[in-house]
């Protein structure tokens, strides 16, 4: 397998610790733990998006998946949008084991809302 | 409505511009109809990814207690040694496909051929378990992963369209509107005016004649 091929169609993780676990057992080796409520949960997320960034390269392309705490923090510190070039790869948010916060349901009503003008029905 | 005002009053330019003004009105009616489609084809794809991420999170859910299971039987140690020692069997299948010519990823779920990389024998039932309902997870996770994809580009293309649609209906119609009514009017005004001038020659040359007689 090539350089060029490998960095195709990877899937990642971004969560806790247990949902890290999981995916490996999964499968999926390309999984980070980061801690949100750390004290230096900014360094490490950005740590882990810069690890991410260049595992796939700038014409990579597959999966991250990013639990909801992940997905937040990122959103509300300005580290989502280092994603935003990289456009082979599809960003998915899941709940951690404590369950949906809904974050990815307030996403998709505003995603509604943007394209029809009208909100959601709940 | 602001109308250019270096627009040239000639015969030549109307004509252009009702040609313009008729290939406008034939965009705006083609943009509305790709709109129409896209919002219809949105609101499927909103039902399929609320049932898809239902499941997702319910697989998910099954999974993490499955976890917690095997960190119970076999220790939280022999969990993590095994998630380590596990290879990544498993790859996605990635293909790009189109509708209503907006490019979407589509991507599947594939298994290699090593198989998990810890001990089959020396790990305990529960982790087994855990791994398997994991997978699944992971499988609803990527269908899922592919239509909110799908429905956030399509988003992306019901907001440009709607924007195209809005500056025909709102700007560029009734701008060229406009500049064909100015132009209309200019004609028939300079139309006037020469008649006006002819009927004024015409009266002078019978003056002239009635004089000379």
């Amino acid at each position: 397998m090539t350089q060029q091929e490998r960095k195709q169609n990877i899937i990642s993780v971004i969560a806790d610790e247990d949902t890290v676990l999981g995916f490996r057992l999964a499968g999926v080796q390309n999984s980070i733990a980061v801690d949100v409520e750390s004290q230096n949960a900014a360094e490490q997320i950005e740590a882990a998006a810069a690890k991410i960034i260049s595992l796939y390269g700038e014409d990579g392309s597959g999966l991250l998946i990013l639990t909801e705490g992940v997905y937040d923090f990122m959103d509300r510190n300005n580290i989502l949008k280092k994603f935003r070039p990289l456009h082979g790869i599809t960003l998915v948010q899941v709940p951690d084991k404590s369950g949906s916060k809904g974050v990815a349901k307030q996403k998709l009503a505003k995603l509604f809302e943007e394209a029809i003008g009208v909100a959601m029905k709940k | 409505m602001a109308v250019a005002t270096n627009i040239k009053a000639t015969r030549m330019e109307l004509l252009r511009l009702k040609r313009k003004k008729k290939l406008a009105i034939k965009g705006h009616k083609l943009l509305k109809e790709k709109r129409d489609a896209l919002v219809s084809e949105f609101f499927k794809l909103i039902e399929d990814l609320e049932q898809y991420r239902s499941k997702a999170e319910e697989k998910l859910s099954t999974a993490f207690r499955a976890l917690v299971m095997a960190q119970a039987i076999s220790g939280k140690q022999d969990v993590v040694i095994a998630a380590n020692s596990n290879s990544s069997w498993i790859s996605l299948k990635s293909e790009t496909r189109t509708i209503m010519g907006v490019k979407v990823p589509k991507l599947d779920f594939e298994a290699g051929k090593d198989g998990r990389g810890y001990s089959k024998i020396s790990s305990s039932a529960e982790l087994d378990t855990a791994s398997e309902a994991f997978e699944e997870a992971l499988k609803e996770i990527i269908k899922l992963a592919e239509l909110e994809s799908t429905a956030e580009k399509l988003a992306e293309e019901i907001k440009k369209t709607k924007r195209k649609v809005n500056a025909l209906e709102q700007i560029v119609i009734p701008r060229i509107s406009e500049s064909i009514t100015l132009i209309s009017m200019r004609l028939e005004e300079m139309e006037r005016e020469n008649f006006a001038r002819l009927k004024v020659i015409k009266g002078n040359m019978e003056a002239a004649e009635e004089a000379a007689n």
